[in-house]
């Protein structure tokens, strides 16, 4: 193809911006461009999005990269769940009285301390579940926690500031991942969020192919699927937030693997993935307040995962680390009804009293709506009724 | 790319019948934010924007179900802003009795801001076109890899060279342009879809 001697800013301008000129026809222009200043002086200036738009992206800011509110989901994925006006169609409301009844009586019985809650779990909806771990000293709410990788007594310490996990250079080869396996499953949504702060992470030359720590989660069926959010430093590619996942074959051979990264400069910030259907998306923030980003968003399906931890590896016997893990948060299971959410401390002696009198006033509304179905078929048509 | 998504004039049509799921899922994911939204400014808390939020949409299907809105006669978006409006005054009253009786200053500085003052027009205007960009952001960020993403955001919104988001994403420069074009083209079909009369 020839060479172009005269630069044609307009054509190439009109190639370039117009995305239904075809490749072979672009080809030329493409190459121009890569060394063309006049070209991409004028591209540059090009202002195609408009004054409109450019003002509300600087107001909004990169809406793909705003914090989603936990609640706007949930209402969004119930009312994508259900059709209410549907529901409403279908004269369901019977089976739902039922229901609402035996929650009721569920429900004060739960209030008047029927129920005990198993260790570690601090709240319960339906089969929502939400744990907190501080990490600042060893948890004893977390009867299936362990820890793991080599060395794993001597490098994971439970400190007043956290899970601290300290990992010394000199160790050959890819060092396996070490850290706290806490034994908590994961099931339906989720959200998952930890504090990490850096201590000390290895330069760049040092790091070999991945130095992290992760927020890492796993399952083993029907697939194996390894995902996670780390914080990392990579010889090729320096400081960076990581959000992957990796798949394998029953033989233990990776399938796939997706991933995105983000530079970083953060010492100290929080990592979260939060799953709504079979969509995982990977955040992290870079202080501990900050907002979180959104780095990536993988499609891993519903299936139970087997594991959440808490770990830190090296690739290079030059690479050392050390970082803290706090303030590890749990949202999981079926999400709860948006008015089971908490609004207002209320003492629960009203609570039992309020659930108790549903009860009783739904049983007896129960009782009373055949009789008035009777009386108004006997009321014949066009009849006034008249007041007592 | 995926398939260009349905009209809106289309999915509003679509919403009346209740089979359609995709139309009903559309419509919330669309929707359901800036209902939200504007209710947490008008200062409910997280739970109760909640619940107005599906009073709303609810209310909304039941209508277009019912042919209640007639789209010559005004935008959709204003006729929503008037349900939004109606069940927030009903939430307010209902929230305000309980208010007063408690003497609760906020929520008696909360029922202060209704009914809306003329200015909640242009805001419900200025957050319409808000969330429809964020609609049809999100929608493309689905379709594309992140550095076609980011190559079209750093150059089409943020100013910066074309030349320099290459060296950034390791992309060729002509490929950064490309990016840069098929992206807003694709948010302006998708904005353009979503647009009422």
């Amino acid at each position: 193809m020839p060479e172009m001697v005269d630069c044609p800013w307009r054509e190439c301008c009109q190639v370039l911006l117009d995305v239904s000129f075809p490749p072979e026809q672009r080809e030329l222009y493409e190459r121009h461009v890569e060394s063309c200043r006049n070209c991409q002086d004028h591209l540059d200036r090009t202002n195609l999005c408009g004054e409109a738009w450019q003002q509300l992206a600087q107001r909004t800011g990169d809406p793909t990269l705003q914090p989603t509110d936990p609640t706007l989901v949930q209402v969004v994925r119930r009312l994508v769940a259900g059709d209410p006006v549907k529901e409403r169609a279908r004269w369901s409301w019977l089976p739902a009285l039922v229901l609402l009844v035996a929650l009721g009586t569920g429900i004060a019985f739960q209030l008047a301390g029927g129920g005990n809650d198993p260790a570690g779990k601090v709240e319960t909806a339906t089969e929502y579940h939400e744990y907190h771990l501080p990490l600042r000293g060893r948890p004893d709410n977390l009867p299936g926690m362990k820890l793991v990788g080599p060395d794993a007594d001597k490098c994971v310490r439970f400190e007043p500031a956290g899970l601290r996990i300290t990992l010394p250079p000199g160790f050959e080869g890819s060092r396996p991942q070490v850290g706290l396996s806490t034994g908590l499953a994961l099931k339906g949504d989720f959200e998952v969020i930890v504090s990490f702060e850096v201590l000390k992470l290895p330069e760049p030359a040092d790091a070999g192919p991945s130095t992290p720590l992760t927020l890492w989660v796993w399952r083993t069926k029907p697939d194996r699927c390894i995902t996670g959010v780390s914080r990392r430093v990579a010889v090729d590619a320096g400081d960076q937030f990581s959000a992957w996942a990796t798949w394998f074959d029953p033989a233990g051979n990776q399938v796939d693997h997706k991933g995105e990264t983000l530079p970083t400069t953060a010492t100290a910030g929080r990592l979260r993935l939060v799953r709504v259907g079979g969509e995982l998306s990977y955040y992290a923030s870079e202080a501990p307040n900050a907002e979180f980003i959104l780095l990536n968003q993988l499609s891993i399906g519903e299936q139970d995962l087997d594991d959440v931890r808490l770990i830190a590896f090296t690739s290079s016997p030059r690479a050392t680390l050390d970082a803290r893990f706090s303030d590890l948060h749990i949202r999981m299971g079926s999400l709860p009804p948006v008015s089971a959410f908490p609004k207002k401390p209320q003492a629960r002696g009203w609570l039992v009293i309020a659930a108790v009198g549903v009860v009783f006033l739904l049983l007896f509304g129960l009782a009373l709506f055949p009789r008035r179905r009777r009386f108004r078929a006997e009321v014949p048509t066009g009849t006034p009724q008249q007041g007592p | 790319m995926a398939a260009f998504p349905q009209t809106r004039a289309s999915l509003l049509l679509r919403l009346r019948d209740s089979r359609d799921e995709a139309a009903w899922r559309e419509f919330v994911e669309l929707y359901a934010p800036l209902v939200y939204g504007y209710a947490r400014r008008r200062g409910l808390q997280d739970a109760d924007a909640a619940d107005l939020c599906q009073d709303v949409l609810t209310a909304v299907a039941g209508s277009l179900r019912r042919l209640d809105y007639d789209a010559t006669r005004g935008a959709f978006r204003n006729w929503l802003f008037t349900i939004v409006r109606r069940k927030l005054a009903d939430w307010l009253e209902a929230n305000g009795k309980r208010a007063q009786g408690s003497g609760d200053s906020a929520m008696v500085e909360l029922l202060s801001q209704c009914p809306a003052p003329q200015g909640q027009e242009s805001e419900w205007e200025q957050e319409w076109e808000a969330r429809v960009f964020s609609w049809a952001c999100e929608q493309v960020r689905c379709e594309v890899s992140y550095t076609t993403w980011h190559a079209f955001w750093c150059t089409g919104f943020q100013g910066q060279p074309g030349k320099q988001v290459a060296a950034e994403l390791g992309l060729s420069v002509a490929a950064v342009y490309l990016a840069r074009s098929r992206v807003l083209a694709r948010l302006k079909e998708l904005v353009q879809s979503v647009q009422g009369p």
